[in-house]
């Protein structure tokens, strides 16, 4: 009688400023499939509407705007929205802010004149930003077809005529009102996860010390999360899979500089795989502050800490004074016919105290970059509706990791944009692996690879030094495509969904996600040296750090999330029992009430013999 | 069936007064019961005058506490969303996935 469906579902996530995302009333309702794939259909929706009868949109991929969404709102007759599975709506679809993470960045850029909207984005509508009061699916391909064809069976019929399709969304939302309210009354978590970072350098207490003298770190960084208005299908391919990607196959060219010609390096790496980048840099921040102040630790656990939580405290080693500098790499993948790939674009924050280093660096860095070896030329990205002369980072971790930077440390950020993003994705369902130029990805990992080892050397760049392209476009297939492929397997045995979300979800003490795993597993590999007669460099030195709005802290006497910066907008996810949908033949009223007629009948009937064969045997 | 027990004038004087008194631990509901149950005592023209005194306060006083507790009722149920933490506190039922 029920088909159950499972679709991707519109969740709640909760701020200090109030909610975001699908949230109503528990007695949501069931209602008939309307078709909205047509202009017509989409025009024809007033006319159609019964007083006090609320419709199931079934929508096609090119009506899911802003504009649609809000005219939906004001109809008041939708009982909910299922999103038909479609190719990418070519002049794009972002559900981002124009601005992403505009206040946050000004914040944390230190500058006053910092401005609060960088339009970075300029296909983005900020749909994932506003608060939905009926439920929303997206639909796979699968679920579409079946879908489709009973919204189209009704509109044939006619929508008042019976029996007609109709469908009954679940997706009650637990969490309301704002962060704290929610932390509260227990039903949300904040959102994160675990970073990956990792290391050359000795930070093990097994480690001895290390005998080449290099004090210096070179920090390679990336955001290794996506999101999307319908966060299980961030595929985020583009943002951040590229970068990951070119992060991971920088530290594999590195590894084998380190493992063959130790001698040219006067730097150790750092690299940093961070999380929850997409609500506010997160994971950046949590690492930089952690690693910045003194940490101490209550309750050891191990190489960990049970309070205050802490995966491991090898990050306590790290000297923060030591940074030499930072390279961070996000978005390096986007084909796009209309821009063919010329160059690698560096950003950096002029002004400050480390404005001329960071120019500096990119000024090197783009010399290095006209040397007949280098894949592809580095050039000077500048910031969209600011003066030449003045720039602003794009979202990067660099912003996060401000904490732990020296001041004078140069930090570039490597990506594809001049200015505005060439990602015409960016943050939907849509940044999927199809988009991915791999010939792109691998210039750019080459490209970090040789900036890497010319912050950390005195010597030439060696021509050689280039990344292993087969390697990323392996990387690319089992991030974008399949994640239990065999180089995933490989590493970690038990791969998973062979589609994960990027979304980074929600932080949970001691749990990872086998993405966080795998890229953990990988980093430590590519940190390991084995030799013969130096056995404890054989320890591997890739670790988890938590990742969660700084904004929050745990309890550990209330066993409670508190808020404590008001200032931050602290996301959190609400929890929920269950999300899906059912589809059922709804019946006219009338045959309905037939049928209750006719069961009071039978009651009755049954209710008489039995009186009647009492009186007649029992009482005789 | 069941015989009422036949009380003594001053029995009933001493239920009264309990009555009343249980009433003062803001238990207006004592205190109509009190009303209903000496109702006839109180209409009666030689109804015992100590009954009837217990009997008048016990009705101003439910009237009073009454309305202090409707009054109350009315503003917790109307704003006690906006008291934050101490409004969950107070609260015996926290209804999840609440839109205010």
């Amino acid at each position: 009688m029920y088909t159950t469906l499972s679709g991707s579902p519109c969740t709640r996530l909760l701020t200090t400023f109030g909610t975001i995302g699908c949230g109503f009333p528990e007695s949501a309702k069931a209602g008939p499939l309307y078709p909205l794939t047509s202009q017509k259909e989409l025009d024809d929706l007033a006319a159609a509407a019964v007083p006090h009868q609320k419709y199931v949109m079934v929508m096609a991929p090119q009506f899911f705007t802003r504009s649609v969404l809000a005219a939906l709102i004001d109809s008041r007759i939708v009982a909910g929205v299922l999103v038909l599975h479609g190719s990418p709506p070519v002049d794009g679809f972002s559900p981002e802010l124009t601005c992403p993470l505009g206040r946050i960045s000004a914040k944390l850029s230190g500058e006053s004149a910092a401005p609060e909207c960088v339009a970075w984005n300029p296909s983005g509508s900020g749909m994932s930003h506003l608060a939905y009061n009926f439920p929303m699916f997206a639909l796979s391909a699968q679920e579409s077809a079946t879908v489709l064809a009973l919204a189209r069976d009704n509109a044939v019929n006619g929508y008042a005529s019976y029996p007609r399709h109709a469908a009954e969304p679940s997706a009650f939302m637990q969490g309301s009102k704002d962060t704290e309210t929610c932390l509260r009354r227990g039903y949300c978590d904040p959102v994160g996860g675990a970073s990956v970072w990792a290391t050359t350098a000795r930070v093990d207490p097994a480690d001895a010390p290390a005998p080449s003298g290099r004090s210096r770190l070179v920090l390679l960084t990336t955001a290794m999360d996506a999101t999307a208005f319908f966060h299980d299908s961030a595929r985020g391919a583009d943002n951040d899979v590229s970068g990951l990607v070119a992060l991971l196959s920088a530290a594999a060219t590195l590894h084998n500089v380190s493992a063959h010609y130790p001698g040219s390096l006067t730097a150790e790496f750092v690299y940093g795989a961070f999380t929850a980048e997409a609500w506010g840099y997160y994971g950046s921040r949590t690492w930089a502050r952690d690693v910045a102040r003194p940490f101490y630790c209550d309750k050891p656990d191990g190489a960990g800490c049970d309070r205050p939580f802490q995966f491991d405290t090898s990050f306590t080693k790290l000297d923060a004074a030591t940074i030499a500098g930072v390279l961070d790499v996000r978005q390096v993948g986007f084909a796009s016919p209309d821009e063919p790939r010329r160059a690698l674009y560096a950003h950096i924050q002029s002004g400050g105290a480390s404005g001329d280093a960071s120019a500096a660096l990119r000024t090197e860095l783009e010399s290095l970059s006209e040397s007949d070896d280098a894949p592809i030329l580095v050039r000077a990205g500048s910031t969209p509706g600011i003066p030449v002369s003045t720039s602003f980072l794009p979202p990067s971790s660099i912003l996060g990791l401000g904490e732990a930077l020296p001041p004078g440390t140069p930090a570039v950020h490597l990506t594809q944009h001049r200015a505005e993003f060439v990602n015409r994705y960016y943050n939907s369902m849509y940044d999927t692996g199809a988009v991915i130029d791999e010939a792109y990805v691998c210039e750019a990992a080459s490209t970090l690879a040789r900036s890497a080892f010319a912050l950390a050397s005195d010597d030439a760049v060696p021509a050689w030094l280039s990344a292993n392209c087969t390697l990323v476009s392996q990387l690319l297939h089992c991030l974008t495509a399949d994640f239990d492929c065999e180089l995933v397997r490989s590493v970690i045995p038990a791969a998973g969904a062979s589609e994960p979300s990027y979304y980074s979800s929600i932080f949970r003490f001691s749990m990872v996600t086998p993405l966080e795993k795998f890229v953990h597993d990988l980093l430590a590999a590519l940190t390991t040296f084995p030799s013969a007669d130096d056995a404890e460099r054989l320890l591997p030195h890739a670790y988890y750090h938590p990742a969660f709005s700084p904004g929050l802290a745990f309890d550990y006497s209330d066993l409670v999330w508190k808020v404590t910066d008001s200032s931050e907008a602290n996301y959190v996810e609400s929890t929920w029992m269950v999300t899906n949908f059912r589809l059922y033949k709804q019946d006219s009223p009338v045959v309905e009430g037939l049928v209750l007629a006719l069961g009071l009948v039978i009651t009755s009937v049954a209710f008489g013999i039995v009186y009647s064969f009492r009186r007649l045997f029992l009482d005789a | 069936m069941f015989q009422r027990p036949s009380l003594t004038v001053d029995q009933r004087v001493a239920v009264c007064r309990k009555y009343f008194i249980a009433g003062l631990c803001f238990m207006p509901l004592a205190w109509m019961v009190n009303i209903a149950y000496f109702w006839e005592e109180l209409r009666h023209p030689r109804g015992h005058p100590k009954i009837k005194r217990y009997v008048m306060y016990s009705a101003v006083g439910s009237v009073v506490y009454m309305s202090a507790f409707f009054v109350w009722l009315a503003i917790y149920l109307t704003s006690w969303r906006s008291w934050g933490a101490t409004g969950d506190n107070i609260s015996i039922y926290v209804p999840a996935g609440d839109p205010k």
